[in-house]
């Protein structure tokens, strides 16, 4: 098979997602639409306000706020693409043979050294 | 004098005014000099031979024509020696003020702001002397005291109640709260984290669903975790305590169904026991037991109403529908009882008001029989639960003597493993006469809370089948021309009836001079009743000690450092009930 | 001419892949409530329509029809385009999944599969990639609304999506290693023949059964549903990241949580539980019904997993933030980790 002919493949085979995401985006768009144009609207000082149980907001939500999960979150970046690492090697797992069985498992011994060090630096408690 | 009062007489001889027990209703009391209040009250909280550890209540009350104006009151409880202790301190209008106890004792805390708002005394050394039931901004001064109308002064009417429609669209605006009005939400200790600048105060309530009514509570948050956690009460503040004053006796009785609207009839029955002993009377053995056995109906509907909500703060919401079903069958009893659902009113002065029909025991006995299984329903979906576990044990840990410190009563009080219950420690109606026990919790957290409660569920339907199988025949009103109205067909027929029954109806009846605290467990905790009366027909003054008020003081102490999601199990482990908490 | 006939083809199908995934919807919210009334020994809706089967419609004509209030502090684009954001990727997630039998017909000379809109090498991946792209949607919505309630939602929502998406994507790999293919059309196939052969089961190799509870319980993390609905939490943070949303926009953050259930129900029985085969050879009927027996199938395979979400939510309180975290990130990482080693070992001793 050509490079050209692999192209067209793989362009009528994601074809349909594009088509499928551009109609979502329409149903979602048109709707919104339709409905703006039918709601009724009394907008009023009151019903425009923030919404906090019914006091008065003491400032603005939009502040630096202390997110206690900041490493994990670095973790789950590098976590994550070692998982995409082994998405190719499994599917290839039959061919790959006794090599490739060898070389995956140091791989996730690695991943797993990471995630103990992780767990025994604390990292993994929440707070 | 009786024994207890002597080693305060000796320690402080220049100090206490009088010390006497009352003849008739047995209270301990002591009247102090003011400027030596604070000493005193160390001395009484100390000493071994005292140890007053617990506070029960503070209280003021308005004598306009007396030289030195106002009296505090304060309710003490010794739990090693089962003893209560009053203390009358008098403060001139001019000064009105004295030394603060929230040091001592730290339930005393929202106590003593509560006599500041409502009564205009100062606490000297009050670490956050505000305003609790009234809003901060109320200019009409202190509503309790006697000069106060009662309807008001005026105040409300200025309040713009109606949205302005046709007003355009206002400019949103960064409007920030000023520094003063953010700085008590904030906790001032702040351990370690130094370089944190920016905190976040978030308003709990009053319109969020987990706050069971209309409470207010600013969080001050460091990501999820609380910080600290100021409640805001006076949501549902009706001033029940000054309406009460203009009513005869018996007017007030449909009042206190109001408080914790949930069990109504406990609180009835906490009143009507407060006027009998205050008037001294004694209720027939009959009424008696059904007293007991609508009370103890009245816990279990309470705990099926706390069990729900708790669970459904936590996110288990079929407990919920399933423990309504249940109470659904106790209600409907109540409304052939007493032709009421929420504001049961069913207890009389003196007995009560309709007689326990065969077919309301037989259905209790029928209720009876499946109970047990529902409640071991509830079990399948919560007791071996790991997320429940979870999210119950080692939330909200009080231990007994931090729990003691701040009053704390009833289950919460019990969770902790602290043995104090009403109706064993004072046993009233039948208690003393039938077998049951009082479930001990050990860690103070909330697992222990949940655990007590179910207990005492089973607790309860082991009183009410003794009741059932005891209960006496006999009349269910006691007969007392010039307190009780005599009945109906007697009123038709005989004269003498037929006055005092005018009599009562449009003066009501005139108890003896004097005053007395009783406090009876609901399933909430203590609710007490401190009664002045001055001879005339309606209450000088009467104070409601009501639980979950001082329960809520302890909020800030159970919930720092918990996360957002705990505030909400917290509000369900206390079962407040805001009607009560804000009176 | 071809051009044009594949174009329209795959117009239909779509259509008829939203118009189901949005019927079904409303089914659900209709079911979830009966379901969860049921449960809990009351009626569930009964008013609208007999026994109340009306309601979804008037439910949505009542979001329709509703004012749609933007708060005053609102960024205006991000809190509009929010809802969307979280929409979109719920439906053309569907875009992969087989729905039925993998026939390929002729239709004017242009080779047509009927019950899969596109049978891309890489579905899972695909599908995996944009299950994260709705999250974008809540954090967005919960940041935009300007309210603190909204913004802690918002946050949880990204602490959920780190600790359960890496679960979700370890869960698969057992199965992919079992299938050699991110086709989820090829993925189907190879679980042909009956019940043992499904990848739950797996007969002669390693059962992927703990993967499948790690992936249903991570799935349910990930579609924000109880005991793992933190972002929404309606007893702590009212309503979590739609608190300010209203009328149509709430209803796309509804019809967005929905759409991912079903998603996920879907993705669970294609690559746990066989799609569309019949447990046993006999109960799919003959060759030429397969497309409907297919179709039943997978259908009933779907509603089971639907059900199992109802049953859940009535059945489990709501986690803590940091239970949650805990939960993912040390007892189904180290589970989903350890399955993988097993599954290699055993793919490697039984080829």
């Amino acid at each position: 098979m050509s490079g050209s002919d692999l192209l067209l493949e793989y362009l009528t085979k994601f074809f349909p997602i594009l088509i499928f995401t551009i109609l979502a985006l329409g149903f979602g768009l048109v709707t919104l639409l339709l409905s703006y144009l039918v709601q009724p609207k009394y907008p009023e000082s009151e019903k425009l306000s923030t919404y906090e149980c019914g006091s008065e907001p003491f400032s603005d939500s939009r502040m630096p706020f202390p997110v206690r999960y900041y490493v994990i979150a670095m973790l789950f970046v590098i976590f994550d693409i070692e998982v995409i690492f082994l998405y190719p090697w499994a599917i290839t797992f039959k061919q790959l043979g006794v090599i490739g069985f060898i070389e995956m498992m140091i791989f996730i011994g690695l991943f797993v050294v990471a995630y103990v060090y992780a767990w025994r630096k604390g990292a993994l408690e929440w707070d | 004098m009786h024994p207890f009062l002597e080693p305060i007489v000796a320690k402080f001889p220049e100090a206490v005014i009088t010390a006497e027990q009352d003849p008739v209703r047995g209270d301990l009391w002591l009247q102090v000099k003011a400027d030596c209040w604070r000493v005193l009250a160390k001395f009484l909280h100390d000493d071994s031979r005292l140890a007053l550890d617990h506070i029960t209540d503070i209280c003021s009350a308005d004598y306009p024509d007396d030289q030195d104006r106002f009296e505090v009151i304060y309710q003490l409880l010794s739990l090693s020696h089962g003893t209560r202790l009053r203390i009358k301190a008098r403060v001139s209008e001019e000064e009105s003020e004295i030394e603060t106890i929230s040091d001592i004792w730290r339930g005393a805390n929202f106590l003593e702001r509560e006599v500041y708002d409502l009564m205009g005394i100062r606490f000297i050394g009050h670490p956050d002397l505000r305003r609790i039931l009234m809003p901060d901004d109320y200019e009409e001064g202190h509503p309790l005291r006697k000069d106060f109308p009662a309807e008001g002064r005026g105040w409300r009417s200025r309040f713009d109640f109606l949205p302005k429609l046709d007003e355009p669209v206002g400019e949103w605006s960064e409007a920030e709260v000023p520094d003063d009005q953010r700085h008590q939400f904030m906790a001032d200790d702040r351990p370690g984290d130094k370089k944190r600048t920016t905190e976040m105060l978030l308003n709990m309530g009053p319109q969020h669903p987990s706050t069971h009514g209309v409470l207010r509570v600013v969080l001050e948050l460091d990501g999820e975790r609380v910080s600290k956690a100021m409640p805001d009460l006076g949501y549902l503040h009706r001033g029940v305590e000054k309406l009460a004053e203009g009513l005869t006796y018996m007017q007030v009785l449909p009042h206190t169904d109001r408080l914790d609207y949930v069990c109504a009839m406990t609180n009835n029955y906490a009143y009507v026991r407060a006027v009998e002993k205050l008037i001294g009377m004694t209720v027939p053995e009959r009424a008696e037991y059904v007293r007991t056995i609508i009370a103890e109906v009245q816990r279990i509907v309470g705990h099926l109403f706390w069990l729900g909500t708790q669970a459904l703060d936590i996110g288990a919401m079929t407990v919920f529908f399933w423990t309504f079903r249940e109470r659904e069958v106790l209600l409907d009893l109540f409304e052939k009882l007493c032709g009421a659902r929420l504001t049961l009113n069913y207890y009389r002065i003196g007995g009560v008001d309709a007689d326990l029909t065969p077919e309301i025991i037989s259905t209790l006995r029928e209720f009876f029989k499946t109970f047990p299984d529902h409640i071991r329903e509830y079990d399948t979906l919560l007791q071996k639960n790991r997320i429940w576990l979870a999210r119950t044990k080692g939330v909200a840990v009080i231990s007994g003597e931090d729990a003691i410190n701040f009053g704390l009563t009833g289950p919460v009080l019990r969770g902790s493993g602290v043995a104090y219950d009403i109706r064993k420690l004072e046993p009233y109606g039948v208690y003393d006469r039938v077998e049951w026990e009082v479930p001990l919790g050990k860690d103070g957290d909330t697992y222990d809370r949940y655990w007590v409660r179910m207990e005492e569920m089973w607790q309860s339907v082991r009183i009410i089948e003794q009741c059932l199988d005891q209960l006496p025949e006999g009349p269910i009103l006691a007969v007392d021309a010039q307190v009780i109205p005599p009945p109906k067909p007697e009123v038709m027929r005989d004269m003498q009836s037929l006055i005092h029954h005018f009599i009562i109806f449009t003066q009501g009846f005139k108890p003896p001079k004097g005053e007395t605290y009783c406090g009876t467990e609901v399933p909430k905790g203590e609710l007490g009743f401190f009664l002045i009366s001055d001879g005339s027909s309606r209450p000088y003054r009467l104070k409601i000690r009501s639980p979950s008020f001082i329960h809520m003081g302890a909020f800030d102490y159970m919930a720092r450092g918990y996360l957002i999601s705990d505030i909400c199990t917290i509000f369900g482990t206390y079962d407040i009930v805001m009607g009560e908490c804000d009176r | 001419m071809d051009t044009v006939i594949r174009l329209g083809l795959t117009l239909s199908q779509i259509g008829a892949v939203m118009v189901a995934v949005l019927l079904t919807v409303a089914l659900l919210t209709l079911l979830e409530r009966k379901v969860l009334g049921w449960m809990q020994d009351r009626m569930g809706p009964m008013e609208v329509g007999p026994y109340g089967v009306l309601q979804p419609v008037a439910d949505g004509l009542k979001l329709f029809f509703k004012e749609d209030i933007i708060p005053a502090g609102a960024n205006k684009f991000m809190f509009s385009m929010a809802p969307i954001l979280s929409l979109v990727p719920a439906l053309i997630g569907f875009a992969v999944i087989p729905f039925g039998p993998d026939w390929t017909v002729d239709v004017g000379g242009v080779d047509f599969k009927p019950f899969v809109i596109t049978d891309i090498n890489i579905g899972v991946l695909y599908i995996l990639a944009f299950a994260s792209i709705g999250a974008y949607g809540i954090i967005l919505g919960g940041w935009s609304s300007n309210s603190k309630y909204s913004l802690l939602g918002g946050l949880r929502s990204a602490a959920q999506l780190i600790s359960y998406e890496l679960n979700v994507g370890l869960s698969i790999v057992g199965v992919l290693l079992l299938s050699s293919s991110l086709s989820l059309v090829t993925i189907t196939n190879a679980q042909a023949g009956g019940f043992w052969n499904w990848y739950f089961f797996a007969w002669g190799s390693f059962p992927q059964a703990i993967a499948f509870v790690v992936f249903i319980i991570s799935s349910v993390a990930e579609t924000n549903r109880t005991p793992f609905d933190l972002p929404e939490a309606e007893s702590e943070l009212v309503a979590g990241f739609f608190t300010e949303y209203s009328g149509m926009r709430f209803a796309f953050f509804f019809l967005a949580e929905y759409g991912n259930m079903i998603l996920v129900s879907c993705v669970a029985t294609v690559l746990f539980f066989g799609g569309w085969h019949a447990p046993v050879e006999i109960l799919q009927g003959p060759e030429s019904l397969h497309w409907l027996t297919g179709m039943f199938w997978f259908t009933f395979k779907v509603y089971g997993f639907l059900f199992l979400f109802f049953w859940i939510r009535a059945t489990l309180p709501r986690l803590r933030y940091d239970q949650l975290m805990r939960f993912g990130w040390k007892v189904l990482l180290p589970i989903a980790l350890g399955n993988i080693v097993l599954t290699s070992i055993f793919a490697y001793i039984f080829p």
